[in-house]
């Protein structure tokens, strides 16, 4: 039988051979499972790593029941008097009495006869630059435009200065004087995402409040001065 | 423990030391070898003992100071096989005509030619075969048809699956018998 005699002929076989399979020591092969479960360990710490570091990003300050910062809990933040140095008084673009009326009536702002209540201010330190934010509720009295009469709005301002003056980081001004008169007209717009880094975090006026307060005007319910010229509160009303 | 060559000089001095000391050295590793093909104690005990008178004989002429251990093993193998054949009714012989059946595969030609073949030719062909496999090929085949391993065997040892092992001597068997024809082998 031929496979026989080549099993028995197969004695012969080189030296080598027989020396080699004698002391054959299987090489250790890199165990892909090995690497899966260490790659799969490192993702894992990674996950918890990233998700306590996004936590722990998130716990530097509080949100209020409607989801916005609760500004006295920023870190850094001092909370002062509304009577200070808090509001930009910057004047802005300046219409003629005709072409303010029909800019207000035509653009996307809010406007609003109402009363100012939970005003909270606080500034922090930055280098040379100090931030002011303050938020605080309008009770709305009459809703002249763009907004619900029964509602009460949150609304914010941002203000920033550099040893003392104005510093318009983002353009943004308020000119409001909820100091001295709580009740007045206020020209409010939805408050804008454009992020301010204020001691390496990043904030936005819509983290604050859905509106930004761009001026308040010393109003009677009926009228208002402006520049000199006394302007209906109906005139503004939207269409 | 003496070195090969020391071992190997007793044999030339007629020292039965030389015996001693070769089974001190590799009586293990042998009778693991016919314990493979015979696994009966009885019997591996006899083909270890033949396998040194054997050594004691062939030594002088022979010098196998360099290839010690494969010139032992190479004569264990062949004894006990011998055994095995002698024994035909024993269950050991069962795997013995498996694995020739299984190495028949190999060549394609009716028993009638067999007689022609010469075998230690053929095995010089195998060896230079398998020296171009992959150790892990190379040692499948050795312990299965050299060795007498069983494939639970050879899967431990070459930590494989056996169905792994069972497929990689399929292959090589079909390898080989392509490379015996390529060789002239029209067996």
């Amino acid at each position: 039988m031929k496979g026989e005699n080549l099993l028995l002929g197969m004695t012969h076989i080189d030296n080598n051979l027989i020396d080699f399979a004698e002391s054959y020591k299987k090489r250790k092969r890199t165990s892909y499972k090995a690497i899966l479960s260490i790659a799969a360990s490192f993702c894992l710490i990674m996950s918890i790593v990233m998700i306590f570091a996004t936590n722990s990003h998130k716990q530097k300050y509080e949100l209020g029941e409607d989801g916005k910062i609760n500004i006295l809990s920023i870190p850094g933040a001092i909370q002062i008097n509304t009577s200070d140095k808090v509001f930009l008084a910057g004047e802005g673009d300046i219409y003629t009495p005709e072409d303010f009326v029909n800019v207000q009536k035509s653009n996307g702002s809010t406007i609003i006869y109402g009363s100012a209540k939970n005003v909270k201010t606080i500034n922090v330190t930055d280098g040379d630059l100090t931030w002011y934010i303050t938020t605080f509720e309008i009770d709305v009295i009459d809703a002249i435009k763009s907004v619900d009469e029964s509602s009460t709005i949150k609304a914010t301002s941002i203000s920033c200065y550099e040893n003392d003056k104005p510093h318009f980081i983002g353009n943004l001004s308020s000119n409001i004087m909820i100091d001295k008169n709580t009740t007045g007209l206020f020209l409010l717009k939805s408050a804008p995402t454009d992020e301010y880094e204020i001691n390496g975090e990043k904030y936005s006026a819509d983290m604050f409040a859905s509106y930004y307060v761009m001026r308040q005007y010393e109003c009677d319910g009926k009228s208002f001065d402006y520049y000199g010229t006394t302007i209906e509160v109906d005139k503004l009303r939207s269409p | 423990m003496l070195n090969d060559k020391q071992i190997v000089n007793l044999y030339f001095e007629r020292n039965e030391e030389g015996i001693r000391q070769t089974s001190l050295k590799y009586g293990f590793r042998l009778r693991n070898i016919a314990k493979g093909i015979l696994n009966n104690d009885e019997e591996v005990e006899e083909c270890e003992n033949n396998t040194y008178i054997q050594a004691w004989n062939l030594i002088p002429p022979n010098d196998p100071s360099d290839y010690f251990f494969p010139f032992l093993a190479k004569i264990i193998r062949h004894i006990c096989l011998d055994v095995c054949k002698k024994n035909r009714s024993k269950k050991r012989y069962v795997q013995y005509i498996e694995l020739s059946k299984e190495l028949e595969e190999c060549l394609s030609s009716p028993n009638d030619v067999d007689e022609q073949i010469d075998y230690i030719e053929l095995c010089k062909t195998i060896s230079n075969f398998l020296n171009t496999q992959t150790d892990e090929k190379k040692f499948i085949f050795l312990r299965r048809y050299w060795f007498f391993d069983n494939i639970c065997e050879i899967a431990k040892k070459a930590e494989l699956s056996e169905s792994k092992v069972k497929a990689t001597l399929h292959r090589l068997r079909n390898e080989l018998k392509i490379y015996l024809q390529k060789e002239g082998y029209v067996l």
